[in-house]
């Protein structure tokens, strides 16, 4: 045997060859991951009848000889990554170079084909040394006697598909002739030199450009190319695969419909691709990815080698086309494409700036071989089976017609990073029936009848998850409720502000003014509207209309007039239902009824006749419009009744339960806070006016009310749940949330502090009877994952349809459709709204109707719907839904304002803010708050966007769209002018204002507005929290609304007094609270903010007024008092201001201790209890009789002491001013003129301290001694004795005198007060 | 996901022009907005179009103004 | 075997039906890539020729040079 040494070695000059483009792209591919399998492509032929492995190996010897391609080995060189020339090896088998083919006779194994295939598949696990080469690698296994399978494994760098077909086909020929003994014949095959040269001809060619330029311009707008797992992921070491086939009748009639729409079957499949994946993206536009041969016209034909490109093609799949119109676009698209198709796949991505991005330039690629190869060896004939054809990025759709009549086989490759194997399997599966359905279609049809269901699926979806019907009685909202009251007329209906009403008085009044609103007009079919807060009132109107037979329409009292007189006249109620006359909306004509000193005594306290059915309206609230006007979705008796019946068997009230009524009546969760609770005798809490904002105020209710059952937005639920108190709101049974998407953190935060407390999420617009789905959530920390919005509930049917109106399988997203019963029956006055809104049912029964919500949404496999947005310009924000359009329209109609968009931002993590951006006014001459003003004259308050930002113009994406996206975010930087803090309290303030923003402290000024800063009602609820700890004042979140910048909040806190309150006399440190106020009085310098350290440590329901002396401001009869009894009655005149008569509580520090028992006395002598005289540290007058008065040095210690600091080294005042500003002193904010007033103060006390003569206080004393050793020795309590008629109980605190106002000494002290004032509580 | 017109919204461009919508009215004399490229369901007849999206949004409101 | 000899013409008619064209609208002389041809089509018309007039080319053949006046020869066409 001659050595068969390769006649074509010296094919490749010994410097080898550039790479082609195409096997550029591959060479990169692999750089990233040397190790990588990816790269390979293999092969196996099955050949059916006798093989001479020997002659076998010859042919392969003679091929790979043929093929320059086979015999180059790739490395990077100085010039780049080159292929360089490779001698095969022999076949010694100690030759550690041998040529790559291997020989196994697999028939004694128990399986010997599965055994072949892992073998094969272990192959094919292996990585090529590009550098080391052979890149490629063969084996024969034998698999029965006259069986055998010919497997290939060869780098994708430097072989396609088509080399493929080429190498196979010539080995046939070859081994065909050797076995007959006949010379095989010259080599067919082309030069790879040739490959190379062609390639760098066209790289510099004329050709080169102008398909660049094709390309870009195709591209220019930067489409987004979705694929069918919604996400990219980095290309994965192996791929998975489900193969299919389609049988040869569906294949011939796939032929057939492509031959009638002019077209070839690989394009029909295309299009049935685009179709499928256009639907299951819920997208119109889709780019497919379509390998191309690329050698039409080319020497790359006869040359085995790696040549093939992928070109994108763009598709517009619209329901109202055809099939046969797709097919053309796809057919015109190929062509077009086609032109320009040596222009690589890897150069259109880095022109469009795609590399590395994890951006997409194609979805799914569909690759359709058409050849087969019908090879015989020597007679015997075979099948080809694809078993790698190359890497997959996300899902590649490999097609081959086997041309032996058994039709076509399809591959499903995907890349294991997206696509589970299971997944890969339903994709296929639906495909193949869409196929069939496309088969037995009438091309000329619209796409729309097509949907991407299997039929399995469509039941599913369509009848198993929606299998809700349930028999109800046709009650209304109002017939329970009486029937109700007529079983329980004692029991507790109605909880407000402690009044309680029973089942049998609310009926009553309900009763009584029912009557009189039939007189007036309210009927079944007639609107009442309601402009009542909370209040038992509002419960009594509610019921009062529904009782007439009337439907209820709510003015939220917190809207601008504007927006109710425009409701009221949309509407035309019979008549208006108010409180007080001023909230009669004016204007509007409609007859008033006004509760307020409205006297139904003589009407009848028993329930009206009415001929009410469940068709007639309940109640119209009113929603956002996204044209500008807002407009009433009316909601008939038998919708919400079915609603409420189906919440009580789910979730069931009985008499124990009390549910709390928070929300605004014109929200429509609180349709079911008012009336399910007196269907089935338990009994409604109802928040105060602006409670439902207040957290504290929440968790204090609850707990105090014994609240069972309440609603939050989920949002306020985390506001809720970081509130101190909501962990001991342990009485709760069930929280509802609906509103907004419910986030798993928020669960998981709930189950931590509420573990023993369900929680439901509940889904539904206004337009369905308040929800029509709900979820019991899993709060255990374990679940993970997207809360679900749930399943349906009862008689209603939830639809994901896609683009056509198809329903989606689940896990295909699609928009939400509702029916069922619980529709409402129409937008008032506006027909055509209605009508595209509420439109025909395809899926119900005959004439039935559909909502659509235009939420984005998917079913799970259990039957649970998940919320995934909108398709709209709707947003909710904090649970309040709100039309950008709506907000759009008001801002344009500004004078000057030319454009407008408004926006909600997140651009800090979980605070939302709505932001509007203007094109018109120039910048400098915008005022913000002038135009926001007047949007709040007719948009409700969480409507008015919190920044306005002025443009020149508004940012366009490529195709000339307003790009969203690259709105700016709204400068935030606080200004920090305007004034400084001037006191420890506006200082304090502007700290706190900095720290819940997340800013420098130094940047916020006392100016600058809460919310203008950026703040949130979220940071709000912070900030109240923060001043609460910090200040102890007890603030109400609505506050924030009225007083949004530190200046005025300190007033706020002041009980608007003006800024220098807190130098006023009486000083009300804390001014809420229910029990008898602590009086605290000034020590030396005369201020009592010493004193501010006790609102922290007290309880929070103690109120504390500190008396200061007069002389600090410079009030023009002020003078400085002349003894300490003027002082002490000038104070004793001061608190009887607060506290008319006693018991009086009074506390003092140093020399205030002296003022208190002087205070005391006078007290007492005018005939006054006291029943705590508490003193700090404080001794007699006659303990200092003999001390020399101070001067201004011992003034300025006094100071120093009253700020809390011993004197060191100050001399001056200046020095202690510096002392003071240096450690953060509020005492250094004090103005010169209060400075020198201080002065005075001290000296003047100092001399009234040593001419004050005691009487006696008949009580007990509480004393604090600073029991640290000091210089004044002497002092001591028992210096009291002769002064007190009682017990001196005494508290020695180890520290010295100054130190007894600040922490930790004041703990103690206030450890021992308490305990004191609550036996005095008692 | 791209939101282009629906089913039940006004075609952009050119299309806005096309008979691409149909007026249904069922037994309760309620009316559906309609795409033309699907058959209405059952229970519903059809009594306006294949029109234009305006001219269909029109007929509704001359509908409900006599009804 | 009855087969009928394949004609200029012929190819041009049933190369413009396989693009869905007017035959006016085919050249003769010009790459027929440009026009849309691919190689599904041309194996579909090398299916049609070889079966009715019993054409012997491959498909590299024809592949090679897309145009009608090259295939001539090598379809067996007469002149």
């Amino acid at each position: 045997m001659t050595a068969l040494l390769e006649p074509a070695t010296e094919a490749l000059p010994v410097a080898g060859l550039p790479l082609t483009a195409a096997q550029s792209g591959m060479w990169f591919a692999q750089a990233l991951d040397p190790q990588s399998p990816a790269q390979n492509t293999a092969e196996c032929i099955e050949i059916h009848g006798p093989v001479e492995p020997r002659l076998f190996a010859r042919a392969l010897r003679r091929v790979a000889g043929e093929a320059d391609a086979l015999r180059v080995r790739l490395a990077e060189t100085a010039e780049g990554p080159r292929q360089l020339p490779l001698a095969l090896g022999s076949d010694d088998p100690a030759d550690p170079a041998r040529f790559p083919f291997e020989e196994y006779d697999l028939r004694g194994a128990a399986d010997p084909d599965a055994t072949a295939r892992a073998r094969m598949r272990e192959d094919l696990a292996r990585p090529f040394d590009l550098a080391a080469g052979p890149l490629f690698q063969h084996a024969l296994f034998r698999v029965a006697d006259e069986r055998r399978l010919w497997f290939q494994r060869v780098h994708h760098a430097v072989m396609d598909g088509f080399g493929y077909s080429l190498l196979a086909r010539r080995t046939a020929e070859v081994y065909t002739a050797l076995a007959a003994g006949d010379e095989p014949g010259p080599s067919p095959f082309g030069r790879l030199t040739d490959l190379v040269a062609e390639d760098a001809a066209y790289r510099s060619s004329q050709a080169y450009e102008t398909d660049r330029a094709h390309w870009n311009a195709a591209f220019a707008d930067r489409p987004e190319a979705v694929n069918l797992a919604g996400r990219t992921a980095l290309p994965s070491r192996t791929f998975h695969r489900r193969t299919a086939h389609i049988g040869a009748e569906l294949s011939d009639r796939l032929k057939e419909l492509a031959a009638g729409v002019r077209a070839t079957w690989p394009e029909v499949l295309i299009a049935a691709q685009a179709l499928y994946l256009s639907r299951a993206t819920h997208t119109e536009e889709v780019v497919l990815g379509l390998p191309m041969m690329g050698r039409m016209g080319s020497a790359a034909l006869r040359i085995p080698g790696m040549v093939m490109n992928v070109l994108p093609l763009r598709l517009t799949v619209a329901p109202h086309a055809t099939f046969a119109e797709l097919t053309r676009q796809v057919v015109l698209g190929i062509r077009a494409a086609r032109k320009h198709q040596r222009y690589r796949y890897e150069e259109i991505r880095r022109d469009l700036g795609l590399l590395g991005e994890g951006r997409a330039l194609v979805g799914p690629l569909v690759n359709v071989m058409p050849f087969d190869y019908g090879l015989t060896f020597a007679g015997a004939p075979s099948t080809a089976h694809n078993l790698s054809a190359g890497p997959v990025d996300d899902l590649t759709v490999n097609i081959y017609d086997r041309a032996d009549g058994s039709g076509l086989r399809i591959d499903h490759d995907g890349n294991p990073a997206l696509y589970k194997e299971h997944e890969l399997g339903v994709h296929q599966r639906r495909f193949l029936a869409l196929l069939a359905r496309i088969a037995a279609a009438d091309p000329h049809e619209p796409l729309a009848r097509h949907g991407i269901c299997t039929g399995a699926e469509r039941a599913l979806v369509l009848d198993e998850f929606n299998a809700t019907a349930r028999d109800v009685p046709p009650t209304t909202l109002i017939g329970p409720i009486e029937a109700q009251a007529a079983r329980t007329p004692d029991a507790p209906a109605l909880v407000f502000d402690g009044s309680t009403l029973t089942y049998g008085e609310l009926n009553a009044r309900a009763n009584r003014l029912a009557w009189h609103l039939a007189e007036l007009g309210v009927r079944p079919g007639a609107l009442a509207a309601v402009a009542v807060p909370r209040s038992l009132d509002l419960v009594v109107a509610l019921l009062a209309v529904a009782k007439a037979g009337g439907a209820y329409l709510p003015l939220d009292p917190d809207y601008p007039a504007e927006r109710l007189a425009h409701m009221v006249e949309d509407a035309r109620p019979a008549v208006v239902i108010a409180d007080t006359a001023a909230r009669v909306p004016a204007g509007v004509g409609v007859p008033a009824v006004v509760l307020q000193g409205l006297d139904v005594s003589g009407e009848l306290p028993v329930n009206p006749p009415r001929a009410l059915t469940p068709q007639h309206p309940a109640y119209v609230i009113y929603t956002s419009g996204s044209t500008g006007r807002p407009k009433g979705v009316v909601v008939p008796h038998g919708a919400i009744d079915n609603r409420l019946r189906w919440m009580q068997a789910e979730y069931p009230l009985g008499p124990g339960d009390r549910v709390l009524q928070k929300t605004p009546s014109g929200f429509d969760v609180s349709v079911w806070e008012f009336f399910w609770a007196l269907r089935v005798g338990a009994t409604i809490v109802m928040a105060a006016p602006g409670g439902h904002k207040d957290p504290a105020y929440l968790a204090r209710t609850i707990r105090e009310q014994a609240v069972t059952t309440c609603h939050f937005v989920p949002s306020m639920l985390q506001v809720f749940l970081a509130e101190p108190g909501a962990a001991d709101c342990t009485g709760l049974r069930r929280v509802f949330c609906s509103g907004e998407a419910l986030p798993r953190e928020t669960v998981q935060e709930f189950g931590r502090t509420l573990p023993e407390v369900e929680l439901h999420n509940l889904y539904g617009p206004t337009e369905a009877a308040v929800d029509v789905t709900y979820h019991p959530c899993d709060t255990r920390p374990a679940v993970a994952g997207p809360v679900p919005i749930g399943k349906p509930v009862w008689n209603t049917r939830l639809y994901v349809l896609d683009a056509a109106l198809q329903p989606c399988p689940p896990g295909v997203p699609g928009e939400l459709h509702l029916a069922g019963v619980q529709l409402a029956t129409a937008y008032l006055g506006r027909p055509a709204l209605t009508a595209s809104r509420f439109v025909a049912d395809p899926y119900g029964p005959a004439g039935s109707r559909m909502y659509r919500t235009g939420d984005l949404a998917r079913w799970t496999e259990h039957g649970e719907i998940e919320y995934l947005g909108r398709t709209d310009h709707q947003v909710k924000l904090r649970g309040l839904r709100i039309e950008l359009g709506e907000i759009e329209t008001e801002l344009a109609a500004r004078e000057g304002i030319t454009g407008a968009c408004v926006l909600v931002r997140e651009d800090r993590p979980g605070d939302q803010r709505l932001v509007g951006y203007v094109t018109g006014p120039h910048a400098e001459a915008f005022d913000a708050d002038a135009v926001r003003d007047r949007l709040a004259q007719t948009l409700p308050d969480y409507m008015v966007p919190g920044a306005l930002v002025v443009l020149d113009d508004f940012p366009l994406s490529p195709n000339g769209k307003l790009d969203r996206k690259a709105l700016p975010a709204p400068a935030q930087a606080a200004t920090g002018t305007g004034r400084a803090p001037r006191d420890p309290r506006e200082e304090t303030l502007t700290r706190l204002f900095a720290e819940v923003l997340g800013q420098d402290r130094l940047s916020v000024g006392m100016d600058d507005g809460f919310f203008d800063l950026g703040g949130t009602s979220l940071l709000a609820a912070r900030l109240v929290r923060r001043i609460r700890d910090t200040l102890g004042a007890d603030l109400a979140i609505g506050a924030l609304f009225q007083a949004q910048t530190p200046a005025a909040l300190a007033a706020q806190l002041d009980a608007g007094l003006g800024n220098d309150a807190v130098l006023r006399t009486l000083l009300p440190l804390r001014t809420a609270g229910s029990r008898t106020p602590l009086f605290v009085f000034h020590p030396a310098g005369g201020l009592s903010w010493c004193y501010s350290g006790l609102l922290a440590r007290l309880d929070p329901d103690q109120p504390v007024y500190g008396l200061q002396a007069r002389g600090l401001l410079a009030e023009a009869d002020a003078h400085l008092p002349a003894s300490m009894a003027e002082m002490a009655a000038d104070y004793v005149r001061e608190l009887r201001t607060v506290q008319p008569h006693g018991p009086y509580r009074l506390l003092g520090w140093s020399v205030g201790g002296v003022v208190a028992h002087t205070v005391a006395v006078l007290l007492q002598e005018a005939g006054e209890e006291v029943e705590l005289l508490s003193l700090l540290d404080a001794y007699p007058s006659d303990q200092w009789q003999d001390q020399a008065v101070p001067a201004e040095a011992d003034a300025l210690t006094a100071l120093l002491r009253m700020a809390g600091y011993e004197r060191t080294d100050e001399l001056t005042r200046d020095d202690v001013l510096a002392t003071l500003h240096r450690e953060g002193s509020a005492l250094a904010g004090l103005s010169d003129t209060t400075l020198t007033a201080v002065v005075d103060i001290v000296v003047n006390n100092a001399h009234l301290m040593r001419a004050h003569r005691h009487r006696r206080f008949d009580g007990d004393v509480l004393f604090f001694t600073a029991a640290a050793p000091r210089p004044e020795h002497w002092l001591t309590p028992d210096s009291w004795r002769p002064y007190i008629g009682g017990t001196l109980t005494e508290h020695a605190i180890d520290c010295l005198h100054p130190h007894l106002t600040q922490a930790p000494h004041l703990d103690e002290i206030v450890d021992v007060l308490s305990r004191r004032l609550k036996e005095l509580d008692r | 996901m791209t939101a282009g017109p629906g089913p039940f919204d006004q075609p952009t461009g050119e299309r806005g022009q096309a008979p691409t919508h149909l007026v249904l009215r069922n037994m309760r004399a309620e009316h559906s907005l309609w795409p033309a490229h699907t058959p209405g369901p059952e229970g519903w007849r059809v009594t306006h179009g294949p029109a234009p999206y305006e001219e269909c949004a029109a007929h509704i409101e001359g509908a409900a103004a006599t009804a | 075997m009855a087969t009928s000899t394949l004609t200029v013409e012929q190819i041009r008619a049933d190369v413009a039906d396989a693009l869905g064209e007017d035959i006016a609208d085919i050249p003769v002389d010009e790459n027929l890539v440009d026009y849309g041809l691919d190689s599904v089509r041309i194996m579909a018309l090398l299916e049609r020729w070889r079966r009715d007039h019993g054409a012997d080319a491959t498909f590299v053949d024809l592949a090679e040079q897309p145009a009608i006046e090259a295939w001539a020869p090598l379809l067996g066409v007469t002149a």
